[in-house]
């Protein structure tokens, strides 16, 4: 058997059934998500670069000096 | 669409990536005129025009001759005024300092309708208030820094306009401090930010030294990669501001 012949290449109908049927469902994380939740709005937060500006301030005096002064 | 070049401060490429963005505009078609108002008068070096050349707008200025016949023409539908060699007067001092007059001159609306050029760019030394009238009659200003400290600070003490548009220049990807740098200008100048870095290449200083801009001396280099992507950028803002 060849690798081609493991394919059906009987003609499919692409009615709207059948192309909803092809929407994505689980890689769509942050709508399957929102639907769980039932909620329309999402707030996305970065964590990790939450983290990271939290590290670069710790290892950066002058960047945090500044940051500080500049939220007075 | 005219766009101003800008060097935040000394040191951070503003002539290589005027000379860049240019020749990249004019690659993808477009007919661009360049300008430098840097005295260094280093831009044209970038163009294989001769050192020892002295023309330029400047220096016309001083001979009181006037800068329409300072051009030269590089390629088809790219031209380029040289600053001209007044930066050696200190060294000659029976040149006259130029008027600087011809910059009043240069508005968006009279230099296009009078060249025909569908870009002009002008290559800034720095933010010093001397060329204010020509950046308020850019489409965009773009500033020329470095994802370091100093930059960093002085970008915090710079006065940022609606056409303020802050490029990355010499980007070190494995540098830990221009990310943290990075990460903070994200938040804080994320609408003057433009989403394109050009990163560190050895290419840009070795096309120079060959008389070219890396955009075709190397065009297949990282950084040449970068400047065609910001180059794309202008043409999709000047649809933005149509």
């Amino acid at each position: 058997m060849t690798g081609l012949s493991m394919y059906s290449n009987k003609p499919i109908n692409l009615n709207k059934k059948n192309i909803k049927d092809l929407e994505p469902t689980l890689a769509d994380d942050i709508k399957s998500l929102e639907s769980q939740l039932k909620t329309s709005t999402f707030d996305y937060v970065d964590i990790a670069a939450e983290q990271a500006w939290e590290k670069a301030l710790n290892e950066w005096p002058l960047l945090a000096e500044w940051d500080v002064w500049s939220k007075q | 669409m005219q766009i101003t070049v800008c060097g935040l401060r000394g040191g951070v490429g503003t002539t290589s990536i005027a000379a860049m963005l240019a020749d990249a505009l004019n690659l993808l078609g477009e007919s661009v005129l360049l300008i430098d108002l840097n005295p260094s008068d280093l831009l044209r070096l970038h163009f294989n025009i001769p050192y020892a050349d002295i023309h330029g707008w400047a220096f016309a200025e001083a001979e009181g001759t006037g800068w329409e016949q300072q051009a030269y023409q590089i390629k088809e539908n790219l031209c380029l005024i040289p600053y001209g060699r007044h930066g050696l007067s200190q060294l000659y001092k029976d040149v006259k300092q130029p008027d600087i007059t011809a910059t009043t001159l240069w508005k968006v609306e009279d230099l296009i309708s009078a060249t025909d050029y569908s870009w002009v760019i002008f290559d800034i030394a720095n933010t010093d208030k001397q060329y204010a009238s020509i950046s308020e009659s850019s489409d965009l200003n773009l500033l020329v820094t470095h994802a370091d400290m100093a930059s960093h600070i002085l970008l915090g003490q710079h006065y940022l306009t609606e056409k303020s548009k802050i490029i990355v220049n010499n980007l070190n990807i494995k540098q830990e401090l221009s990310d943290a740098v990075l990460l903070d200008w994200n938040m804080r100048y994320a609408k003057y930010l433009i989403p394109i870095s050009v990163r560190q290449d050895l290419h840009v200083q070795k096309a120079f030294a060959h008389k070219m801009p890396a955009t075709t001396y190397f065009p297949h280099s990282s950084s040449a990669r970068d400047l065609f992507s910001l180059a794309t950028w202008c043409l999709v803002q000047r649809g933005v501001l149509r």
